[in-house]
């Protein structure tokens, strides 16, 4: 049986293949930090720092977004 | 008498550029254009002695801050520490509108600044703010339609602010234009980048806030 860190593995991987499918001439910039390239976000990933943190928060609440998008339509 | 505006704009990094062209192309003609006295301070001169002292000396009503930050301060050049939570310099918000386009300052110091030390009205964020660009537009940020959205639903508070909106006006005003770009993104996914754009757009629409008196106007 996965446990929570088994899981939470699993969405940190889903991030950075999410990431991994950015167009190559597209900037990330989080304010206070800088802007990077796609490469600079995904070695951020892999190191699960507090820049990873904002964009593995950024995508769970997108994916949230779709389960109460279903909800609101479907009841 | 002249309402006063003190603006900042820091420059330092691709985000803060687009965001200074922004202001200097759309948002001082605006304030120009309805007889506002106008304190710029691009770059360089985006440094604590000199935004604490317009702040002091001219009295501002309105003040948009547009540069870096965090849960507890507002940065300017560099990331020269401006304004702080815990330093004397939080005072000089009291009796002010304020727009903070810098990450997280309405966690605490916006909080701190309204119920505490008297400021009117405080936009910011909540969260680091996420923009996306596109880097074959960087030396023609107004042309980058990928940063557009982001620009477009970001500097809509201050472009309000300065046509005279009250802050609850001002906010609306923002959060509609996120939900115009966050819908259209919804309904064109197959828009090269759309949901990478979609994503980081509910993010900053989530993390933007409105604290204090939504019915203050800094410029009537």
């Amino acid at each position: 049986m996965k446990t929570e860190d088994d899981i939470k593995n699993e969405m940190w991987k889903l991030v950075r293949a999410r990431v991994s499918t950015m167009s190559s001439n597209l900037r990330i910039s989080i304010g206070g930090v800088g802007t990077m390239n796609k490469d600079q976000v995904i070695e951020h990933i892999d190191r699960k720092d507090s820049i990873g943190e904002i964009l593995y928060n950024a995508h769970m609440n997108y994916i949230k977004s779709f389960k109460q998008e279903a909800n609101q339509f479907f009841g | 008498m002249k309402k006063k505006v003190l603006i900042t704009r820091v420059e330092d990094d691709e985000i803060t550029r687009y965001c200074s062209v922004w202001i200097e192309k759309k948002i001082i003609p605006e304030a120009e254009r309805r007889g506002l006295e106008i304190s710029d301070l691009p770059r360089k001169k985006a440094n604590k002695n000199r935004v604490c002292g317009v702040i002091s000396s001219k009295n501002p009503n309105l003040i948009l801050f547009h540069g870096h930050g965090n849960e507890n301060s507002i940065e300017g050049y560099q990331h020269q520490t401006l304004i702080h939570s815990d330093d004397g310099s939080i005072s000089l918000l009291s009796g002010k509108v304020i727009h903070s386009f810098t990450c997280s300052s309405a966690c605490i110091l916006g909080k701190k600044a309204v119920e505490e030390y008297g400021a009117l009205g405080f936009i910011g964020y909540k969260q680091p703010f996420i923009a996306l660009n596109d880097d074959l537009c960087v030396s023609r940020p107004l042309t980058d339609e990928i940063a557009k959205p982001f620009m477009e639903s970001a500097m809509r508070i201050s472009e309000a602010l300065i046509k005279g909106n009250t802050s609850g006006e001002a906010f609306k005003k923002s959060q509609d234009m996120y939900n115009f770009w966050i819908a259209f993104y919804r309904a064109h996914g197959d828009i090269k980048d759309a949901s990478d754009i979609l994503e980081y757009l509910m993010a900053d629409r989530s993390a933007q806030i409105l604290i204090g008196d939504p019915n203050i106007q800094a410029i009537d």
